[in-house]
């Protein structure tokens, strides 16, 4: 605040710069007469006038270099700056030179016209007219003089210093005196009885006269004019007689008009050019300090002016670049200050607008953040799509159910994602088709074989309206249920088994006791042929008893919850111990591909190696004795857990898809003998052992079945 | 040290306008007298045509002697006396005369010829410039004489142009001269 207080206007400044310039100029134009007391500090003035001059053409390059640089770097406001000057200067420049031009001109006819040749004459007639009546007048004294000499000569000094001053008053002189050769006074008489001395001859006037000439010269003395005459007087010793003739004042006073005329004439005359000269240095030095004040001030005028201009563009400027707080400050309360008041109400109100856009906008990103978090946490898989079928957001569920990163495919169709994954084609078809016709709710079961294995999908399709009904989109929800589904089917499995046991299994022990009863009460009493009859009749019936026994045994063994003695099992020994066994059996090669590192599983010996033995049979058995079996060992990470990953592939006669769907369900055979529960057992102990069983349907060579149980650290 | 003088002169104009017009101080000599040290030098006055040609058409020329006596220093010399001599030369075509006026005496002599009013000018006899008290021994002390042309004396128009025409270029250089105590 105090130092806008201290700062000085600027119309103060320049009113100051130019009572200043105007100061100086008035002193060098005064200081132009010969007669003002000005013209002493005339030389200084011209100097004070040109730094002047210098300092405002620097203050003016430096103003032009700035609008130069601001030009280049397309500052607001500069261009309009430039125009404004631009046209002041032109303004400015084209009257004052014309006015220039024209007054050198009337300078330089009105100096011209002070000299003439009548002038010039007349002067030169004037001057000589008084030379002439002066010459006269010395020739007459000269004369005068010269007969005074005739009265001195001969006489001695003594006489002489008697006669003088009937001498003197004889040619009415002021003075009169007799010098020896060596300029000694001998003898004097003056008008004036103060002078005791007489006016003693220069030394070049003796050197004149010492050369027997006579010396006639006007000698002014104080307000007098004189006329020293020196004769020599021709005597023994040569001597010298020297006479001061007064000059009438009259003649005098006009002798000194006519000489300072003459010489102020003369002065002119000699002066005419350098005169002209003068004046239009003085006159140019106004012209040019006047010009470069005007356009300095017309550089810090314009400045001020488009300032609040150039704010107004600055604010627009940053407005543009989103900042919308932008409020300018309010200089002057003209036209252009209201325009800046205007452009703060509006910033205010863009400001106020868009931190109620802000807050909208912030609210929405978290709901939607919200509303991600919710689904991306969801165990369903979750996709929306747009009114054109592009999917718009698919959640996390959705990669882990379909093993596709299909929040890759945001802004693609269905139709596309087939083209990379043409393994769902199915799937997505099926999906399509419904989200295109479906009008309202949907729910479908989808099966497709996952990179896993056989999958089952529970899919919900609902078609999304805007508020004025217009279809804008649509969403699928869906849920892997084959873990479920499977989970049923064991159940109901198992019932069945129960059942088996409870209700097949009790009658036959009679059967069986009773067949063999009828075979020892009866073989004794009957033929030997009738005997033997009875005895693979009742032989028949104790084996299929015991085979159904067996089966009933199997079934209760599949239904009843095993009990598992877990301990750690380095799967890498059990496997090799188990192929043991069966290399030396037939001329099927068995190749293997272990993990370096040893794999160790917690898990239940017995079950594992069931497991591992059913694997291998099966695939012995598919191969008819001939053939090779590769198997492999490994870890693998899935969802962060470690695994480790048994895979067995045979190049048998393989399976079919339909197979592939029911391979692990009870009763499911391709052998001619068999009950269809071992890869049904199998799959049973993997999954009470947090494992996971499937068929590697990208294998094509044969069946090949992949295992994953969870490892442990040791 | 000297070499200090010759650099200050280096910055008065007429140095740097040097020229054949220019005024020369000549034969320098300091004499012992009873109370004090006199000096008798004589300058030649050249004038140019236009100065010639101004002094004929009533202009006066002034040219200033200025005369300084100076003790050697270690880093910079002192001035101990100034003296300066005003010599006005002016014409006056009416009486044929020419007339000599000095400003530091306000003497004025008169000369029937332009010859007998320079030889005036250009003689300087026994004047005292220094007491003999203030020089000692064994000091070095050394007379500079300059002439510098007035050239605030001319009339207003041809002023400033006089500064930067060689024909006005009428000052003389420095002469420098040993005081021998």
């Amino acid at each position: 605040m105090s130092n806008k207080k201290l700062k000085i206007p600027v119309s103060l400044s320049i009113i100051f710069l130019f009572g200043l310039i105007l100061l100086s100029l008035q002193l060098m134009s005064t200081a132009t007469q010969e007669s003002s007391e000005l013209s002493d500090i005339y030389s200084w003035l011209l100097i004070g006038n040109s730094l002047g001059s210098v300092g405002l053409f620097v203050l003016i390059g430096i103003n032009v270099y700035s609008l130069a640089r601001e030009l280049k770097k397309r500052e607001a406001g500069s261009r309009l700056t430039t125009r404004m000057i631009s046209l002041f200067v032109l303004l400015s420049i084209a009257p004052a030179a014309i006015v220039f031009y024209f007054s050198v001109q009337f300078l330089n006819q009105g100096i011209d016209s002070w000299f003439n040749v009548e002038i010039d004459r007349a002067m030169e007639d004037a001057l000589e007219l008084s030379a002439e009546s002066l010459d006269q007048r010395k020739r007459l004294h000269l004369k005068q003089a010269r007969n005074l000499v005739k009265e001195v000569v001969g006489k001695s000094q003594t006489l002489i210093a008697l006669e003088m001053g009937e001498l003197l008053e004889s040619v009415e002189a002021t003075e009169i005196a007799l010098f020896s050769r060596q300029g000694h006074v001998i003898a004097s008489e003056s008008m004036d009885s103060n002078d005791i001395l007489p006016l003693l001859p220069k030394e070049h006037v003796w050197l004149h006269v010492r050369q027997n000439q006579d010396y006639v010269a006007f000698n002014p003395t104080g307000e007098e004019l004189l006329i020293q005459v020196i004769v020599p007087v021709a005597d023994d010793e040569p001597r010298y007689l020297q006479v001061l003739f007064p000059v009438p004042m009259r003649i005098a006073d006009l002798t000194d008009s006519i000489d300072f005329a003459f010489i102020r004439y003369q002065e002119m005359t000699f002066l005419r050019n350098s005169l002209k000269s003068s004046f239009i240095l003085v006159l140019s030095l106004v012209l040019m300090l006047s010009l470069l004040a005007a356009i300095w001030v017309a550089f810090v005028s314009i400045r001020h002016i488009v300032a609040p201009v150039k704010e107004l563009v600055r604010g627009t400027r940053a407005v543009a670049n989103g900042n919308y707080r932008q409020q300018l400050s309010v200089v002057t309360q003209d036209d252009l200050g209201f325009l800046v008041e205007s452009f703060n109400d509006m910033t205010l109100r863009i400001a106020s607008s868009q931190d109620e856009i802000t807050a909208a906008s912030t609210e929405v990103e978290q709901q939607r953040a919200y509303l991600e978090t919710v689904l991306a946490n969801l165990t369903a898989g979750v996709i929306s799509f747009g009114a054109s079928y592009k999917i718009i957001t698919a959640n996390q569920a959705a990669y882990r159910i379909l093993h596709i990163p299909v929040s890759h495919f945001v802004g693609q169709t269905l139709l596309d994602v087939i083209v990379r994954h043409p393994e769902l084609t199915q799937l997505w078809e099926s999906i399509q088709e419904l989200l295109e016709e479906a009008e309202d709710i949907w729910q479908q079961r989808f099966t497709f074989l996952g990179p896993n294995g056989r999958q089952e999908l529970l899919c919900r399709g609902t078609p999304l309206f805007s508020p004025v009904g217009e279809r804008v989109g649509s969403i699928v929800v869906f849920d892997d249920v084959s873990d479920l589904i499977q989970a049923q089917k064991n159940a109901a499995w198992g019932e069945v088994a129960k059942r088996l046991a409870h209700e097949i299994k009790n009658p036959l022990t009679p059967i069986q006791l009773s067949a063999e009863r009828l075979q020892h009460k009866l073989a004794s009493e009957l033929s030997e042929s009738s005997a033997k009859i009875l005895q693979r009749s009742t032989q028949t019936i104790v084996n299929q008893v015991e085979a159904m026994k067996s089966m009933v045994d199997d079934f209760s063994e599949y239904a009843r919850p095993s009990k598992k003695q877990v301990e750690y099992i380095n799967l890498n020994l059990l496997i090799n111990e188990i192929l043991a066994l069966y290399i030396l059996q037939t001329d099927i090669k068995i190749v293997t591909a272990f993990s370096t590192e040893n794999i160790v599983i917690e898990a239940d010996p017995v079950s594992i190696r069931q497991v591992l033995h059913n694997l291998v049979k099966n695939a012995q058995e598919a191969m008819n004795d001939k053939g090779k079996i590769e198997i492999k060992l490994d870890k693998v990470v899935r969802n962060n857990t470690e695994y480790a990953e048994f895979s067995i592939y045979d190049d048998g006669c393989g399976l079919t898809e339909k197979q592939i769907e029911t391979i692990f369900e009870p009763y499911v055979t391709t052998k001619a003998k068999g009950t269809g529960l071992g890869l049904a057992i199998v799959k049973k102990i993997i999954e009470e052992h947090g494992g996971v069983i499937w068929v590697d349907t990208t294998y094509n060579k044969g069946a090949g079945f992949v295992v994953q149980l969870p490892t442990v650290l040791i | 040290m000297r070499l200090a003088v010759y650099i200050t002169f280096l910055f008065i104009p007429e140095i740097i306008w040097a020229s054949d017009y220019s005024t020369q101080v000549k034969n320098i000599t300091i004499e012992k007298g009873t109370d004090n040290y006199n000096l008798d030098a004589n300058i030649s006055y050249s004038l140019s045509p236009v100065a010639k040609e101004a002094l004929q058409k009533g202009i006066p020329l002034t040219w200033t002697v200025l005369i300084k006596i100076k003790k050697e220093g270690l880093l910079w010399d002192s001035t101990l006396e100034e003296l300066i001599l005003n010599f006005q030369l002016q014409n006056h075509a009416l009486l044929n005369l020419y007339s000599i006026k000095s400003e530091s005496t306000g003497k004025q002599d008169m000369f029937s010829t332009f010859a007998g009013a320079l030889d005036y000018m250009s003689r300087i006899r026994d004047l005292p410039i220094i007491n003999k008290t203030l020089i000692s021994p064994d000091q070095a002390y050394y007379v500079v004489v300059k002439v510098d042309f007035d050239h605030e004396s001319l009339p207003v128009p041809i002023r400033p142009f006089s500064y930067f025409d060689q024909q006005w270029a009428l000052s003389s250089s420095a002469k420098l001269c040993p005081i021998k105590n």
